[in-house]
Parts: C-alpha cells; sequence; structure tokens
C-alpha cells in the first residue's frame, strides 16, 4: 500500500465534514444573528417600555412640565448605594430630559452630575426612538435611547386634582423663559448598562460554537464508525488481491460480506485471475517447451564444436560436424523466424493485403509440396475441390496457414492412412476441411494443439518439427478473420476446418 | 571399453559416436529405445549414454526393462529434461548418473570414466603397475613420470588389463574393450596390439608386465 496516494476513506471523512462544518456554520451564524437581534429587540423593548414609564409622568402644565416621578416605582433610576456601587452598578439605568437645545430639565438620581450622551443621529420615524450603545458616565458599556416627544398637556378641564399619594412629590419643573410652550418639544435620554446583553450574546454564540464543535466532533465519529464498516468489503477484498501472487493464480477472491457496488470487480477480478493463470501456465508450458526445443540444437551444436575442435586432424569428421553445425543453425534461424512472426501477429506488426484469391491452385500447391514426404509414408491424399471457389485474403499468409496445415497432416499422420481434404461454400463462406489419421492424439491434447513449440511426442526422429506450426497457422488466421477449428472425431480422424470469408458475387 | 549411445538426434550421435571412439572407446551408436534395449539385452557395454525422449520406446522405459532383466550396465541419462523430478525418476528408476543437455563433452567423458571405474571396483582414477602409470581420467599412460605415446585402442587394453590386473582377461574380451558391434576384427587384432604396447613399454624401459597365458588370454600381475 502506497501511504503517498490519497485514501478514500480519508477523502470522504474530511469532505463530510467540511461540508457539514459549512452547513452547521451556516446555519448556526444565521440562527445567531436572528436570536443576536431577537434579544436586542427585546432589550430595547425594555429600554422603550422604561421611556414610554417616564414620558407618561411628564405632563405640560401651563408652563410648568409636572414631572411625577416616584423613586421607588422606579428603583434603577436611583442613585447607587456607595457600598452596592460596584455589584449593582450593571442594573442602575440612567434617564434625562432635556430641551431640544439640549437644556437639561432633569436627570435621574443615578446620573447624579453627569449627563448623557447625545446623539445627532435622525430617528427613522418622527417621535420614534434612536438607539445605539455609547459609553455609560459609570464608565461601561450601554445601550441608549433618545426620543423627542410633546409632553402632555393637563386636562384644564380637570377641576378635582387627583389624590396624591403619601410620599409622593409631584416635581414642577419650571421651563426657562426661552421655551416655546406652543410647541414644547422634550428630548428623553435613557440609558442602561449592556453588560448583560453583552454577556447573553456571548453565552449566545459560545453555545452555538459549541454545539459546532460537538456536532462536528459526533459527525466524525459516527462517520470514522460509518466508513469502517461499510469499507469493511473493500479492506477484505484489498487484503485478498494483496495475497495473490504468482503462485496462488489458481485462488479466487470470496467477500465474507458481498456488496453489490463490489460485485461486478469481484466477478472481473475472478475472471481476471482465470484469464492470468491460464495464460501463466501457457507461458511456463511455452518456456519449457522452448527450452527443450532449443537444448537440443544447441547440445548439437556444443558437442559437435567441442568434438571437432579437440580432434581437427580427420578431415572428413570436421567437415561432417560443420555440415552438421550449418544444419542446426539452419533449424534455429526457421524456428527463430517462426516466432518472430508470431510475435509480429501478436504485435499487429504484420501487413495485410487482401485480394481476391482462387482456393483450389493454392490447395494443390501446397499438397505438392508435400508429395515426397506423402508417398514416403504411405499416405494418399484425397483431394476434392470446387473449380471458381474463392475467398478475399492475403494470399501469401493463407498460404503459409493452408502449407503448415498440410504439412502437419502429413507429418503426424499415419503410415499408409488417407488425408482427405476439401474445400466447400458453405452458405456465404468457402470451407476448407483437412481430415486424417494422427499418430498419436488425445482428445485432452486439442486444447494444446495451437500452443506455441508444443508437441505431442517431444522425441522426433527428423527433428525438422518445432510445434510452432500450427500456432502460425491461428495467428495468421487470427489477422486474416478465418476461423480454425480442431476436432477430433470417434473414430480418432482429426479435422481441422478453416472458414473464409466470402466473396460477394 | 565399449559404451551405447542410444540418441534419437542424428547429429549429437554423430558428434559423440566420433568423440568417445577418439578417446578410445568403442561406440554403438543407436537411434530409438527399442533398437537400443535390442543391444543393451546382447551386448556387455561398459556404460550405456541414454536420451530419454526416443521414439520406439521412451529412455525411462529402456532403463526399466534393462533393471528388471538383471542387467547392471552403468546407465548414464543424457536429457534436455532438466526438471528435479525427472531426475530423481531416473535416478530411481536405476541410472547411474544423469546429465542435463546442453552439456560439455569433457565433462561427459569424465563420468564415463567414472562409471567406467566404478565397473571393476576402481575408485582412484589412478592405477600404478610398477613404474607404469594408468590415468584414466585424462586416458593416458606415463612411465616414470613420462607420457608413454599409445594409440587409443592400445591405451584401452592396457587399461583394461589395469584395471583386472591379476586376473586374466581373455582376447574376446579385449577385442569387445575396443571394437564396436558391427565390427569384424579377429582376436589377431589384439595379439598385434599386444605386441606394440610390448615393444613401446620396452622402449621405455619396462619389460615383463603383460604376461601371456596360452590359451585364455592375457594377464598383469597385480
Amino acid at each position: 500500500m502506497n501511504p503517498h496516494l490519497p485514501s478514500i476513506r480519508s477523502q470522504m471523512t474530511l469532505r463530510v465534514l467540511a461540508g457539514t462544518a459549512v452547513l452547521l456554520v451556516a446555519s448556526s451564524s444565521f440562527l445567531g444573528i436572528l436570536f443576536h437581534q431577537r434579544i436586542v429587540e427585546e432589550y430595547d423593548d425594555a429600554l422603550e417600555t422604561r421611556a414610554d414609564a417616564l414620558i407618561s409622568v411628564l405632563s405640560l402644565d401651563k408652563e410648568v412640565l409636572d414631572f411625577d416621578f416616584n423613586e421607588d416605582a422606579m428603583p434603577e433610576f436611583a442613585a447607587p448605594e456607595p457600598e452596592d456601587k460596584d455589584e449593582d452598578s450593571d442594573e442602575v439605568s440612567f434617564f434625562e430630559m432635556l430641551l431640544p437645545d439640549r437644556t437639561s430639565l432633569r436627570k435621574s438620581p443615578s446620573l447624579a452630575e453627569h449627563t448623557l450622551p447625545w446623539s445627532t443621529g435622525a430617528p427613522p420615524e418622527p417621535d420614534e426612538p434612536i438607539l445605539w450603545n455609547s459609553r455609560l458616565p459609570n464608565g461601561r458599556p450601554g445601550r441608549l435611547l433618545q426620543v423627542e416627544f410633546t409632553p402632555e398637556l393637563e386636562d384644564a378641564d380637570e377641576e378635582e386634582e387627583p389624590p396624591e399619594i403619601p410620599g409622593e412629590d409631584v416635581d414642577h419643573v419650571l421651563l426657562p423663559d426661552h421655551a416655546n410652550l406652543d410647541k414644547l418639544r422634550v428630548v428623553l435620554i435613557v440609558g442602561r448598562s449592556r453588560e448583560d446583553l453583552n454577556e447573553t450574546l456571548a453565552l449566545m454564540y459560545a453555545s452555538l460554537a459549541v454545539l459546532v464543535v460537538v456536532v462536528l466532533g459526533g459527525i466524525a465519529v459516527v462517520l470514522r464508525r460509518a466508513l469502517a464498516s461499510g469499507f469493511q468489503p473493500v479492506d477484505d477484498l484489498n487484503a485478498q488481491l494483496k495475497a495473490i501472487g504468482p503462485d496462488s493464480l489458481q485462488d479466487r477472491i470470496g467477500l465474507e460480506a458481498p456488496r453489490q457496488e463490489l460485485a461486478t470487480v469481484e466477478s472481473a477480478v475472478n475472471q481476471l485471475l482465470g484469464r492470468l493463470s491460464a495464460g501463466f501456465e501457457r507461458e511456463r508450458r511455452f518456456s519449457s517447451n522452448v527450452a527443450h526445443e532449443l537444448r537440443t540444437p544447441v547440445s548439437e551444436l556444443r558437442s559437435a564444436c567441442e568434438v571437432g575442435g579437440r580432434w581437427p586432424d580427420d578431415p572428413k569428421e570436421v567437415r561432417a560436424l560443420f555440415e552438421d553445425i550449418h544444419a542446426v543453425g539452419v533449424h534455429m534461424e526457421k524456428i527463430v523466424e517462426m516466432l518472430l512472426t508470431l510475435a509480429r501477429c501478436e504485435n499487429g506488426a504484420m501487413p495485410v493485403e487482401c485480394e481476391r484469391v482462387e482456393l483450389a491452385p493454392l490447395l494443390r500447391a501446397c499438397w505438392q509440396r508435400v508429395e515426397d514426404e506423402a508417398a514416403y509414408k504411405g499416405i494418399t491424399v484425397d483431394l476434392k475441390t470446387t473449380g471458381g471457389l474463392f475467398t478475399i485474403s492475403d494470399p501469401s499468409k493463407l498460404q503459409v496457414i493452408l502449407q503448415n496445415l498440410v504439412d502437419n497432416a502429413v507429418g503426424h499422420g499415419a503410415p499408409n492412412s488417407v488425408i482427405r481434404c476439401s474445400a466447400t461454400q458453405s452458405g456465404s463462406s468457402p470451407v476448407i476441411r483437412i481430415a486424417n489419421q494422427p499418430e498419436e492424439l488425445d482428445r485432452e491434447d486439442l486444447p494444446y494443439l495451437f500452443e506455441r513449440c508444443w508437441q505431442k511426442n517431444a522425441a522426433r526422429p527428423d527433428r525438422q518439427r518445432a510445434g510452432l506450426g500450427l500456432s502460425i497457422a491461428r495467428a495468421l488466421g487470427d489477422l486474416l478473420g478465418i476461423r480454425i477449428e480442431p476436432k477430433l472425431e470417434d473414430d480418432g480422424t482429426f479435422v481441422v476446418q478453416l472458414i473464409l470469408t466470402g466473396v460477394e458475387t | 571399453m565399449k559404451l551405447l549411445v542410444i540418441e534419437d538426434s542424428a547429429r549429437l550421435r554423430r558428434s559423440l559416436g566420433h568423440g568417445l571412439r577418439r578417446m578410445g572407446y568403442a561406440v554403438d551408436l543407436v537411434e530409438d529405445g527399442r533398437e537400443g534395449l535390442d543391444y543393451a539385452r546382447f551386448n556387455d557395454y561398459g556404460v550405456i549414454i541414454l536420451d530419454l525422449m526416443l521414439p520406439g520406446i521412451d529412455g525411462l522405459t529402456v532403463l526399466q526393462r534393462l533393471r528388471e532383466l538383471g542387467r547392471k550396465t552403468h546407465i548414464l541419462i543424457l536429457s534436455a529434461k532438466d526438471r528435479v523430478e525427472d531426475r530423481v525418476r531416473g535416478l530411481e528408476l536405476g541410472a547411474d548418473d544423469y546429465m542435463v543437455k546442453p552439456f560439455a563433452f569433457e565433462e561427459l567423458c569424465a563420468r564415463v570414466a567414472s562409471l567406467a571405474r566404478r565397473r571393476h571396483n576402481q575408485k582412484s582414477p589412478v592405477i600404478a603397475i610398477g613404474p607404469v602409470t594408468v590415468k584414466s581420467a585424462a586416458r593416458v599412460v606415463e612411465v616414470g613420470g613420462n607420457p608413454l605415446p599409445l594409440t587409443p585402442a592400445e591405451y584401452s587394453v592396457l587399461q583394461l588389463l589395469a584395471l583386472k590386473r591379476g586376473k586374466v582377461v581373455s582376447k574376446e574380451r579385449l577385442l569387445d574393450e575396443i571394437h564396436d558391434s558391427e565390427s569384424f576384427a579377429g582376436t589377431n587384432v589384439i595379439e598385434v596390439l599386444i605386441c606394440h604396447l610390448r615393444k613401446k613399454l620396452a622402449a621405455a624401459g619396462v619389460l615383463g608386465i603383460i604376461h601371456t597365458r596360452r590359451g585364455h588370454g592375457y594377464l598383469v600381475e597385480s
């Protein structure tokens, strides 16, 4: 396993966590903003309520403003006790009433000699309050409300004075001379500490952040377990694939917990292993066969050279050894040429030039070349060809295919047997059929017939055959689109059938 | 010593035959297993060089049949089959040695000589008879450290007498040692060879090593 390669598991974990984190942060931000606004609104509502309460206790009575402020009813505006100055200062509220020209009319006891900051901003609507944050006189962060209003006029028709609550005195505020009583406007500024608001907001944001982290952590744990469980069949597949080596190609993948997604991979790998195993086995046989095929000529060469070199005084014998060396060289050259032909066919490096080819003359020429060998073995050839039978093929390569098959039929044919060869039209395709009686061939030999260097009997007196003829015939047949089908009939007759490309009339 | 080479490759047969004959062996060359079995049954060979993949009867069957017939001839398998199981099978069936093709002719000769010595229970490749030393590995004879020029046939006769020293060896046995099965030479060839040997030994200062036993054969004292 290459540790530098990216892992699907890690990538999925990172991507899911990143996606979840983005969604969580976005949703918690949205919620945070929503809650923030709502909390501030509620805070401001409370401030407005206080402002309304103060406005409601202010009325204009002729030339005097009556300010019916009861400190007991609104203790938050009271001056803090010296001993509670630090503890309760965040609960202390302030107000100041002023004329629009900033002439102070009244202040809350809590404000003492200080003044509240003045907002120069314009309200969103007339008589609507302006709300803003600013530093309070006690140095703490505060929330302030500034509203301009017209004080309520005392009812002139009201004859009876409302009964005065004992201990509660109405404060009569004298207006300055320049005050316009007809259009009297009063500005009220109310302020209170926003430390508790800030704390609430901070707690909310911290809760949301913790929620995001906890949810992400939880998702990471769940995801890790889910991926570990989900990837178990993949791990199983990996382990089984890793265990496969050149010596265990017969083994097949079998997942303990099969999964639909891996079924195709499992099946494809098993099929591939099957082909690989067969290929390896074929290569092993080929290596063994070709090694054997080359060992004997190499032995011949080496022995001839060593003997000839040791006793060069017998010209007749040395000449004979040289002739042997030459013959071995020619034979090995033939093997090399055949192997190269096979390699070219397999690499697609063999040019094909197709044309209209008449089969009868081609077959007759092939049989003529083996006449002597057939006669020597007492083999009779029964050749039946239909005149005017054509195919589209590369004539030189088709001839090589036919010659190899004919050579094979005679070379492996039993002495004094009959070889039957026919070329007929079957449907749209010409078919060539060569049937002989092989000296020794079993049904189980058929799969190996076209393998390179395979020979039923490695001991051959002639040593001319290298076991490559049928391999070349098959390779060229594949190149030309000719199907070559071998068959061993019940009576021991070996039949090779070639199905060629027909000529359109 | 007479050898039988059963080998289906005509070219290998030819070079082996030529080389082994030049080494002083009498060599019979056979192409197929069936013929080889017949030769081995009816002749007394010092060593049989046997290929495994043979037409007719394969080499292992030849080996098996010979052992079943009680033939104790030393058999060296010379085959292109190089797998361990092939070698083990050959040795288990009674072969005395196994060589894989391609091979060095020198090594083949050394192994044949080794098998030949074993035939006469002679472990050492050097046999000393007084001042005469027969070196079977190099197939040379030395007298007092100096090489004695002998023909292959003369060497073969002297070597057999040396290997069987103290025993009388018949002319027929000596003839069989130097001529293959297709030779029609008579025993007078042996008399001529013995005469030449005695002359060469005498020229080197060695007298009376080879004794004649009238009507029986020749003897080298142990």
